[in-house]
C-alpha cells in the first residue's frame, strides 16, 4: 500500500506538475492588450468582461485564434453563470472577480484590466500558484478551468487544435503517440 | 365498458406485448415470425429509427456547455439525473421527467427510465454476458429465497438464438463463471490495458481482464440494414447506422416485416383482464395518453414486458377484484425481492510509462473482469460473503483537463495539446445483490402520473451480504492496480443506492412452485398461464453480470413455448 496516495475528488488525474515557463515570460512583454468588445450579456458587466478578456489573453496567447473563438469564451462564462450555475455559484463568482481585482489594486494600483502586461502576468502568475497549491477551487483556478472549456468546446479548438475524426471508423488500442500528435476530443460520457 | 362484437373483433389480437424495449421488442419478433398477429403497446411515443433520433449527429461545439442541462430544465429530472452520467442535453429526450413521472422512496432508490418506443434499449450499455450455472445454482446451494426453476443448458440454446440476432462482439475466455458465447470479432484493448491483463493474470492466479462482451456489430458484419460499428461512441443518442442492438433498429422492423405486427404507442396499460372462471387473462385495458380514452384489447396470449417495475406495477393492478394485492399475488411475492446490482465501488490509478502510445477512434465498450470470488474448486476465491461481483472500467490519457492545475500561463495551447496527460485507468464493480422479501415495491393510489394513472413506491436497501461485499470490491481494485504498477491508487469508495445500475429486477420471480414464486419456469404467471413475464422483474436471483442478455433469451424461449402450446390449444 506505499503507492496508494489517496487524493481528494478527481483532483488525481489533473497533474501537478510545476514548471516555470520561460517562454511564458518572453511572449508576455509583446503581447497587446485585449480591448473590451460590446458583448450583450446577461450576469457579466462590461469591467467583468474586460477582465475576463485580459485573463483569456494570457491563457491562451496563441497567435492566430479568430477573434469570434475569443470573443466567444466571455459569453460562454456569461451563458454558464445565466443557466448552469446555482445562486451560490453566481454569488462566489461575483465576489470572487471582487476580490481578484481588489487584491491586483493593493499589488499593482489599478485594477486588473487596466494593468500593463506584464503587470497581469505577474499578478496571475501568483494566483496560479497559489491555484496549484490549494486543496479547493479560488477564482483564477475556476476562471482557468471555464476558459479552457469554452475553448475547447468550439469548433475551431476542437478541429484545429484537437485530434477530431467524427467517423473514426475503428478503434485501434495501440498507436504510437506520434501518429497522432495531439489530444484527442472524446465523447466518453461517463468519466472516471 | 361496453364493447360490441365487431369492435372487439377489431380489438382481438392473437398475442398481445406490454413494452417495447429489450425484451418487448423481442417477444414481437419471435411472437409474429411464428404467425401471431401482434399488438406491442407503448406507454410512450414512437421513435422510428434514425429518422427520431434528433441529435445522432450533431457536432460536439453545439453542445458548447459540456453537454449539460440548464439549472431549470434540472428540476424537471432530479432523480434521473442521480447518476451524474445520464441526463444531458444531447440525450435528455429519452429520460422521463420526474415531474411527469414521480414515485415515491421509503429509501433512496435511483428509478432511471426511459417512456417510448425501443425503451431503454436505446440507451443501454450494451453489455451483454451469459449468466451460468454458478448463477442458476446459488439460491439452492445457499439456501437463499427460491431455487430457479431453469439452468444454464435450458437457456443456452437461447443465448445462441439471441446472439446469432443482435450481434454480440466479445472475446472467448473459456471461464465456467461466464460462458463463451457466439463471438463476433472483439474490440481492442489499448496498451496500458493489455499490460494490466498481463500484471493481473501473474500476479493474482490467473484472473482474467477481457474486452467488454457488447451487442455491437463488428468486424464486416452487418444485419440486414444495420451496419458496423464506426466507434464514434454517440450510442446514447442513437445510432444512424444501427449498429449497436435495439428494438428500434432490430427487433421491432423484424416484426414489422412480416406484416404481423401493429404497434400502438401513447398506451398506458391500466390492468391485464382476467377470467376468474377459466383462470386466464382476455385482454388488457389501456389509457390512450393523447386522447385520455379507455380503450380494450384482448388477446389470447400477452407477454408483460414493461420493465421490472412497471411490469409488476401492471400485474399489481389486475385483477385485483380477486386478489387485492393483483394478478400474481398469491405466493405474496409479487412486488418483491426488488434487486439491482450495487455499483459504485473500486479503484483509480494513474500510470507512470506508455508516455510514447496512444489509442485512435473512439471505443464504445470498456474492459470486463469476470467474477473470481467464491468460485467452486478455487478456495482461495472464498470470502465471508455470498456470490461475487465483476468489474468494467478502462485505460485512457488526460485530455486538455490535465492542464488546468498545472502552470501553463503565457504558453500557447497548440503546446499544450502536443501533451496529453497521463494513462490513468478506473474500475468499477457491479455486485450481486440477493433478493430480499423485504426490499419491496407497493401501488400508491393517491400519487398520480401525468396520464393521471397510480404510480409505485420503493423500498430497498443494501444489506450486510452487499455491504460486506463492496469493501471487498474497493480492496480487490486496489490491489490489482498495485500488482500492475501504478504509481498512484485510489479507492473509489462512492455512496451507492438501489437503482443507480438500472439493472432492476425480481419483482415477479420465477419459480419452481406457485406458493413462493409469480412465474413458473415458461415464465408463465401461476394463477393466469396465458401470461407470460420475461423481463427483469422474472428474474430470481440478480448474479452480477448485465442482465439483459438473458431477458433476451428467457423471452424468446418463452415465446417459442407460448406459440408451440397456443398450436396444441394448451392456452
Amino acid at each position: 500500500m506505499d503507492r496508494r496516495t489517496a487524493l481528494k475528488g478527481t483532483g488525481i488525474l489533473l497533474g501537478s506538475s510545476v514548471i516555470a515557463s520561460a517562454s511564458g515570460l518572453l511572449m508576455q512583454s509583446c503581447m497587446e492588450k485585449v480591448k473590451t468588445t460590446d458583448l450583450e450579456t446577461v450576469v457579466l458587466k462590461k469591467e467583468d468582461i474586460s477582465t475576463i478578456a485580459n485573463i483569456i489573453a494570457h491563457l491562451i496567447p496563441d497567435s492566430g485564434i479568430p477573434e469570434a473563438v475569443k470573443t466567444a469564451i466571455p459569453l460562454y462564462i456569461d451563458g454558464t453563470l445565466e443557466k448552469y450555475a446555482s445562486r451560490e455559484q453566481r454569488q462566489e463568482f461575483e465576489i470572487g472577480i471582487k476580490e481578484f481585482n481588489a487584491n491586483c489594486t493593493n499589488s499593482y494600483g489599478s485594477e486588473f484590466s487596466k494593468c500593463t502586461p506584464e503587470e497581469q502576468f505577474n499578478y496571475l502568475k501568483d494566483m496560479e500558484s497559489d491555484f496549484i497549491s490549494a486543496q479547493g477551487p479560488t477564482f483564477y483556478g475556476t476562471m482557468k478551468q471555464w476558459i479552457f472549456e469554452a475553448f475547447f468546446q468550439t469548433e475551431f479548438g476542437i478541429t484545429q487544435y484537437l485530434s477530431y475524426n467524427p467517423l473514426p471508423g475503428t478503434y485501434t488500442g495501440c498507436v504510437p503517440m506520434e501518429q497522432i500528435g495531439k489530444i484527442q476530443h472524446s465523447n466518453d460520457a461517463f468519466k472516471l | 365498458m361496453n364493447i360490441n362484437g365487431k369492435a372487439k373483433a377489431e380489438n382481438t389480437y392473437d398475442a398481445i406485448v406490454i413494452g417495447s424495449g429489450i425484451s418487448g421488442g423481442w417477444a414481437a419478433k419471435e411472437l409474429t415470425e411464428k404467425g401471431l398477429k401482434t399488438l406491442v403497446l407503448e406507454k410512450g411515443r414512437d421513435v422510428k429509427h434514425i429518422q427520431d433520433y434528433p441529435t445522432a449527429n450533431t457536432p460536439p461545439w453545439d453542445y458548447p456547455y459540456g453537454d449539460r442541462i440548464t439549472i431549470e430544465e434540472q428540476t424537471q429530472y432530479q432523480k434521473q439525473l442521480r447518476t451524474g452520467y445520464t441526463v444531458t442535453a444531447s440525450t435528455k429526450h429519452w429520460w422521463v421527467k420526474d415531474t411527469e413521472h414521480p414515485y415515491g422512496e421509503e429509501k433512496r432508490f435511483d428509478w432511471i427510465r426511459g417512456y417510448h418506443v425501443g425503451g431503454r434499449s436505446i440507451m443501454w450499455g450494451r453489455h451483454s454476458y451469459r449468466w451460468s450455472d454458478l448463477d442458476f445454482e446459488a439460491n439452492a446451494k445457499e439456501g437463499i429465497a427460491v431455487d430457479w426453476p431453469i439452468r444454464y443448458g435450458d437457456l443456452e440454446p437461447w443465448y445462441d438464438h439471441v446472439e446469432d440476432f443482435i450481434g454480440v462482439s466479445g472475446q472467448a475466455e473459456g471461464l465456467p463463471q461466464l460462458p463463451d458465447g457466439k463471438f463476433l470479432p472483439p474490440m481492442e484493448m489499448n496498451c496500458l490495458e493489455n499490460h494490466v491483463r498481463e500484471k493481473v493474470a501473474k500476479h493474482l492466479n490467473g484472473r482474467i481482464l477481457t474486452i467488454g462482451r457488447v451487442a455491437h456489430l463488428t468486424g464486416n458484419t452487418t444485419r440486414g440494414n444495420r451496419g458496423k460499428c464506426q466507434h464514434r461512441n454517440l450510442c446514447m443518442r442513437g445510432c444512424p447506422l444501427g449498429a449497436y442492438f435495439s428494438s428500434n433498429a432490430s427487433t421491432i422492423p423484424a416484426a414489422a416485416a412480416t406484416g404481423n405486427l401493429t404497434l400502438r404507442p401513447y398506451s398506458a396499460v391500466s390492468e391485464i383482464l382476467y377470467n376468474k372462471d377459466d383462470k386466464k387473462a382476455t385482454g388488457v385495458r389501456i389509457k390512450d395518453t393523447e386522447t385520455g380514452e379507455y380503450l380494450e384489447y384482448y388477446a389470447k396470449i400477452i407477454f408483460v414486458n414493461a420493465s421490472t417495475i412497471g411490469s409488476a406495477q401492471i400485474l399489481m393492478q389486475s385483477a385485483t377484484d380477486i386478489w387485492p394485492d393483483g394478478l400474481g399475488s398469491s405466493s405474496g411475492e409479487l412486488g418483491h425481492n426488488l434487486m439491482d446490482h450495487h455499483f459504485f465501488a473500486g479503484a483509480m490509478g494513474v500510470f507512470d510509462g506508455f508516455e510514447d502510445q496512444y489509442y485512435s477512434g473512439q471505443r464504445p465498450n470498456s474492459i470486463y473482469i469476470p467474477r473470481f470470488r467464491n468460485i467452486p474448486g478455487q478456495p482461495d476465491s472464498k470470502r465471508d460473503y455470498l456470490r461475487g461481483f465483476g468489474y468494467q472500467g478502462a485505460a485512457s490519457r488526460g485530455d486538455w483537463s490535465v492542464h488546468i492545475k498545472e502552470t501553463t500561463l503565457g504558453k500557447p495551447l497548440k503546446e499544450l495539446v502536443q501533451q496529453p496527460g497521463p494513462w490513468r485507468m478506473g474500475v468499477v464493480a457491479f455486485g450481486e445483490t440477493l433478493p430480499y422479501h423485504e426490499n419491496k415495491m407497493t401501488i400508491n393510489r393517491d400519487v398520480l402520473d401525468i396520464n393521471g394513472m397510480p404510480t409505485v413506491h420503493l423500498d430497498a436497501e443494501w444489506k450486510e451480504n452487499e455491504l460486506k461485499m463492496r469493501k471487498d470490491m474497493v480492496e480487490a481494485a486496489v490491489e490489482m492496480l498495485e500488482v500492475s504498477d501504478f504509481k498512484v491508487v485510489q479507492p473509489l469508495e462512492m455512496m451507492s443506492y438501489p437503482g443507480q445500475a438500472i439493472h432492476e429486477m425480481g419483482t415477479a420471480r420465477m419459480g419452481r412452485s406457485p406458493k413462493s414464486s409469480v412465474v413458473n419456469k415458461w415464465n408463465q404467471v401461476w394463477d393466469a398461464q396465458n401470461v407470460f413475464v420475461t423481463d427483469g422483474a422474472a428474474m430470481t436471483s440478480s448474479a452480477c453480470q448485465n442482465p439483459s442478455l438473458t431477458y433476451m433469451a428467457l423471452t424468446a424461449r418463452a415465446a417459442n413455448y407460448a406459440v408451440e402450446n397456443l398450436k396444441k390449444m394448451n392456452l
